[in-house]
This record gives structure tokens, C-alpha cells and sequence, in this order.
């Protein structure tokens, strides 16, 4: 009997120490889950997490979360929808059964701005008189723009935003060269415009795609971003993606 | 002997009696329509049945039905398809039976007890999952509950790649494991008769907090026979009692005999039944929580396992030898962590830490062997 307990014992503090080789290294971790055909990113640096959007409903980013948040930690510090799309924020109930979520961001608007530390989030698009009533009928057109600044590394997270709105972000002169960029709208033809690659310059183009009727991602958007220099990586091919700074 | 033989004899004359009577209002080539309501579907391989009275059907359509859902089947019978010994009407694509699904997915409010106890499940689905990632959260609850449909696809594809998916459904070797861990518990606090009691008692529990299906009360009354036996009896009473209630059941639903769940119920208890006192009687004084009792059930349920689930194959072998001996001790865990997130919340925290270690190392071994 005694010699079950102290095995029990024995084996249940390795069980826990491997388990808490879980704990957050202090590093910058952007983790863009495999949800198919939709959004989900996370930005970790230590106990804080940031949700960018939630995908689509049973796409998976409840076990995204479970591979990439410690499991003592049932809080997600800050979540932001691009817009209220199904393969945007479909799976926020999911998520919501699982972990409490500190502060919703569901309409930011450009010149917002949360500090957290060291982290930096800007909101670059859409200026609050486009979230006037009736301003516009496209969802996709008033995508939050975040940018994610952290010592000199910059990070851009688009949503589903249009060409037509690159332009006019690029324009604005409010954009500087990126290492990251979550590339708009999984890669449509309709967005990645040449001018707006061109002011972010990104080094890395992440298209979080999955099965889909609308050819996504389209050559011309793939096209443009080899042109602007961007590696690119894709969840339908890689899976899960991680980018550790 | 005499006695129990015309038991057996009686039950088995009524039970054709009644069948043949239920189905003999059905003519053949007789146009029908069945309405499904509020069904409960059973899963077997790529099928699944659905039933009403008299009336079942089975297809890989099935499902994909929302689950307590309404269906309207029609079309005419068929000889092949009444079978009166049975008592049962199957209902077939092949027949031209046409199929729509009506306002389905509205559950009809259960009341009293069964409602109390569906609430109450539900509440303890909420917090667990509340304090517990995925999938592990999932895997501890469909291992001690034996509820899938909070799985997530990818993994419940891993569960069935790996051979291991038998794991989260609550069978008779869910009820065998928490009769034994519960005797092995209560042995430390009382004596044999009052802990086979306690054991019974939390048994049944179990049955209702799983859900009460039919192939756990089975399990339940097969494991409470031998348990009482095993404080009460004498070896041999327990054998013919295991035989007579595994008779009575295979006489009232023949069909019974190719049913997962059964056999693994009736090797579950046979294994405790036996192979733990024999285990016991082996190790003698070195086991005195009788740990054997659920060893027992494990080793006679592993070849049903083996070959239902793992198709015999080598991956399945491996990953089951290597998951199999967990599932109690992660049970047991589990057990623990699911009534301290629903009564003693900071308790929870303390019991969540091992559980959700041991989940973890499953759910690495299960994409390891099923697949990532």
C-alpha cells in the first residue's frame, strides 16, 4: 500500500513538472491557427494573450488555444474581431465556454491603441465616421486593421480588408514596412493590393486559408506578394504557423 | 436448476409471443410512414440506427441526423424487411423508402427526475470544460462520462485512427472500472459488505450522470449481480447468477449477441467476476484495496477491444496496450476533477493539475498513433 502511494506520489510530480514546461517563456509568440476557411490568431507574450478573431464555428481554434495557452490559464487578456463575419468570429461562443475573455474588442476604431508592457497594438483602419449607420454595407470594407508593435519588430493583422481600402490606408502614410502580415482576405484577388505590399513591405505573408469555392488563395494575390519579396506561408498547406521574436 | 430453466423457457415464449403480435398488424406491400421523434441515435461502424416501436432504421443517413431531432421515413414493406421473431420492422433505402427531415433539433423538455439529472450533466459539461483545455477537456469527459459530442473531429479521427475510440464511450468497462475503483476506495473505509454496497450504489450514479443508456444499465445490473455475489455468494452462485441475467438479456433481444457494448459488458463482469479473485488469490495480502477487481475487467475486455476497434492491426496493439492501463487511474482523476469544478471550485484547480497532465500524455500518444 505504501509502496502505491510513493509511486503515485513519484509519478504524478513528473506528470506535473512535464506539464509545466508549459510555462510562457517571455518571448513574442504570433500563432495563426489552422480554422480552414477563416481567421484566428493569437499574440502571446507571457501570461497575456491576445485573440485576433475566432474563425469559424468547430474550426478548431478551441484546440489552438489548448496547444498554445498554458493550461492554468483560463483567460484570454484581449480579443478583437476584424468584423462580424461567421469565419471571423463564428467560434466566439466555443471559446467563451473555455476561457474568460478580459476585454472585447468588437468595433475599434483607427487610433485606438492598447499598451501592454512592451506591446504595442494600433488600430489603423476603419475611421470612426465609417462605423456610422449606413456609411457602409460591406463588412469586409470596415476590417480592423491592427498593428502590432514590440521593440522593432511590427506585425499587421488585416481581416478581410479590400483593395480599394489598402489604397487609401497606403495613401494615409500611417503604414511603415512590417515583418509580419496577415495577408487580407485569405488571399482574394480583391485585396493584397501592389501599392499597399509595397508600404508594408512585408518579409513574411501569412494567408490563413482552408477549403473554399472562391479560389482562394488566388494567383494574382500570390503574384503580388512574390513581387513585393514576401515569403509566404500558408495554414491549408503548413497547419498551425508559429513566429516566435 | 429446474426453476431457473423454466424461467428462461417462459421469458423466451412471451417475448415471441408479444414480437409476433406487434408485427402482424403490417401487411406486406403495405404503404407506411414512420415519424421518428426525439430519437436517440446508436452509432455502429459507419451506421446508425434510430427506432420507434417496432419500427428501426439503420444507414449511414442516420448519422447525419441532428441529434433528438424529428424524421418522417415512407414507403411499403417487404418481407425480407419484417422480422416478426424480433419483433421489428427495418426500414431500408434499398426498399425505396423516401426520407425527410423535419423541424428536427427541438428537444422536448424532459420533467422531474430525468430532467434534474440531464441539467445536471449538462452543468457538469459546462464547468469542466470550463477549466480544462482542448481536447483534453473533451477526453476526460467522454472517458468518464462518456460524452463525444463535445469532441473535436480532428481528434475523435485520431481516436478512431489509433484504435483507441472505445475509450470515450461509456460501456460496461466504464461500469466494471468505477465498481472496482469504488470498491478499492471503500474497502479503506469500511468493511467488504458496506463497500460492495457503497460500490453498487455510486455505480448506479455513474449510470445516471452518463446518461442511463440502455447498454449501461445492462452493464449496471450484470456488475451489481457480481458484486453482491462476490461479498454474499459463493463462486459458483455467481457464475449461474451472471449466466441467468446474460440469458434473460440475450433472450429478450437476441440481437444483443453482435452488440459492442454487450459484449464488453459481459467480459467486463466476467472479469471481475473471475479473473480478479483469481488475480487476487494469486498475489494473496499484496493487494489489499483489490485493485485486482479492476485489473480483472481490464484484461478480459482487452481482446473484444483489440478486435472491434483495432482491427487487429499493430498500431492499435501498441496504442491500446499503452492507453489501455491509463484509463482508470485518468477515471478516477477525472471523476475527482468534474464534482470539484461543480462543487468546490478552488478544489478543482489543486485536482485539475494531474488530470489534465495524464489527459495530455493520452492525447500525445493518440495523435501519435492516430495521426497528427
Amino acid at each position: 500500500m505504501r509502496k502505491i502511494l510513493c509511486w503515485s506520489v513519484v509519478v504524478t510530480f513528473l506528470l506535473l513538472a512535464w506539464v509545466m514546461g508549459q510555462a510562457p517563456d517571455g518571448k513574442l509568440h504570433l500563432v495563426f491557427c489552422d480554422v480552414g476557411q477563416g481567421d484566428a490568431a493569437l499574440v502571446i507574450r507571457g501570461s497575456f494573450q491576445m485573440l485576433i478573431d475566432t474563425g469559424p464555428k468547430n474550426g478548431g481554434v478551441v484546440a489552438c488555444l489548448g496547444r498554445q495557452v498554458p493550461f492554468w490559464d483560463r483567460q484570454i487578456e484581449i480579443f478583437v474581431n476584424s468584423h462580424p463575419q461567421a469565419d471571423h468570429i463564428g467560434a466566439l461562443a466555443e471559446v467563451e465556454k473555455r476561457y474568460q475573455i478580459g476585454k472585447k474588442w468588437l468595433a475599434a476604431v483607427a487610433g485606438d491603441r492598447i499598451r501592454y508592457g512592451d506591446l504595442d497594438f494600433d488600430i489603423l483602419w476603419p475611421a470612426a465616421s465609417d462605423r456610422v449607420l449606413g456609411a457602409s454595407t460591406d463588412l469586409n470594407q470596415l476590417s480592423v486593421v491592427v498593428a502590432v508593435n514590440y521593440g522593432k519588430f511590427r506585425a499587421l493583422f488585416t481581416g478581410d480588408l479590400g483593395a480599394e481600402e489598402e489604397r487609401v490606408l497606403a495613401d494615409s502614410g500611417r503604414l511603415t514596412a512590417v515583418d509580419v502580415l496577415k495577408v487580407a482576405h485569405h488571399g482574394s484577388k480583391y485585396s493584397s493590393a501592389a501599392e499597399f505590399l509595397s508600404a508594408v513591405s512585408p518579409k513574411l505573408a501569412v494567408i490563413s486559408v482552408g477549403k473554399n469555392n472562391y479560389g482562394h488563395p488566388t494567383s494574382q494575390a500570390l503574384e503580388r506578394l512574390k513581387a513585393a519579396g514576401a515569403r509566404i506561408w500558408r495554414t491549408d498547406r503548413q497547419g498551425e504557423l508559429e513566429i516566435v521574436w | 436448476m429446474k426453476w431457473r430453466l423454466a424461467v428462461l423457457a417462459s421469458v423466451l415464449f412471451s417475448r415471441l409471443l408479444v414480437n409476433f403480435a406487434l408485427t402482424s398488424q403490417y401487411r406486406l406491400g403495405e404503404p407506411v410512414r414512420v415519424r421518428f421523434d426525439n430519437y436517440k441515435i446508436e452509432r455502429s461502424g459507419s451506421e446508425c440506427t434510430i427506432s420507434r416501436g417496432v419500427f428501426w432504421w439503420k444507414n449511414e443517413d442516420v448519422c447525419n441526423l441532428r441529434p433528438a431531432g424529428t424524421v418522417a421515413v415512407t414507403g411499403t414493406l417487404s418481407a425480407g424487411l419484417i422480422d416478426r421473431l424480433m419483433g421489428r420492422i427495418w426500414l431500408e433505402e434499398s426498399s425505396n423508402y423516401t426520407w425527410s427531415e423535419g423541424d428536427s433539433g427541438r428537444q422536448t423538455p424532459g420533467k422531474g427526475l430525468v430532467f434534474g439529472i440531464e441539467n445536471f450533466r449538462a452543468g457538469l459539461v459546462r464547468k469542466t470544460l470550463a477549466r480544462l483545455p482542448s481536447p483534453e477537456g473533451e477526453l476526460i469527459l467522454g472517458i468518464v462520462l462518456g460524452y463525444k459530442s463535445v469532441l473535436p473531429k480532428l481528434f475523435y479521427d485520431q481516436l478512431v485512427n489509433s484504435g483507441t475510440v472505445h475509450i470515450v464511450v461509456a460501456s460496461g468497462y466504464n461500469v466494471m472500472v468505477v465498481a472496482g475503483l469504488m470498491l478499492s476506495a471503500m474497502l479503506v473505509l469500511g468493511r467488504r459488505r458496506a463497500a460492495t454496497l457503497g460500490a453498487i450504489s455510486v455505480v448506479w450514479l455513474y449510470v445516471l450522470l452518463a446518461g442511463g443508456e440502455v447498454s449501461l444499465l445492462r452493464a449496471a445490473v450484470m456488475g451489481s449481480v457480481v458484486l453482491v455475489g462476490l461479498a454474499w455468494g459463493r463462486s459458483t452462485r455467481i457464475t449461474w447468477s451472471l449466466a441467468l441475467v446474460v440469458g434473460v438479456m440475450l433472450i429478450v433481444s437476441p440481437l444483443l449477441i453482435e452488440n459492442i457494448s454487450f459484449q464488453l459488458s459481459v467480459a467486463a463482469t466476467i472479469g471481475v467476476a473471475l479473473i480478479g479473485p483469481y488475480l487476487a488469490r494469486r498475489w494473496g495480502r499484496a493487494d489489499p484495496l483489490e485493485l485486482t477487481t479492476t485489473l480483472g475487467a481490464l484484461l478480459a475486455t482487452a481482446p473484444f477491444i483489440w478486435w472491434h476497434f483495432g482491427r487487429l492491426s499493430l498500431i492499435s496493439l501498441v496504442s491500446n496496450s499503452l492507453i489501455l492501463p491509463l484509463v482508470p487511474i485518468l477515471m478516477f482523476l477525472g471523476a475527482l476533477t468534474i464534482v470539484a469544478a461543480a462543487l468546490i471550485s478552488p478544489l478543482a484547480s489543486v485536482a485539475a493539475a494531474p488530470t489534465y497532465a495524464l489527459a495530455h500524455l493520452m492525447v500525445i500518444l493518440i495523435s501519435f498513433f492516430g495521426g497528427s
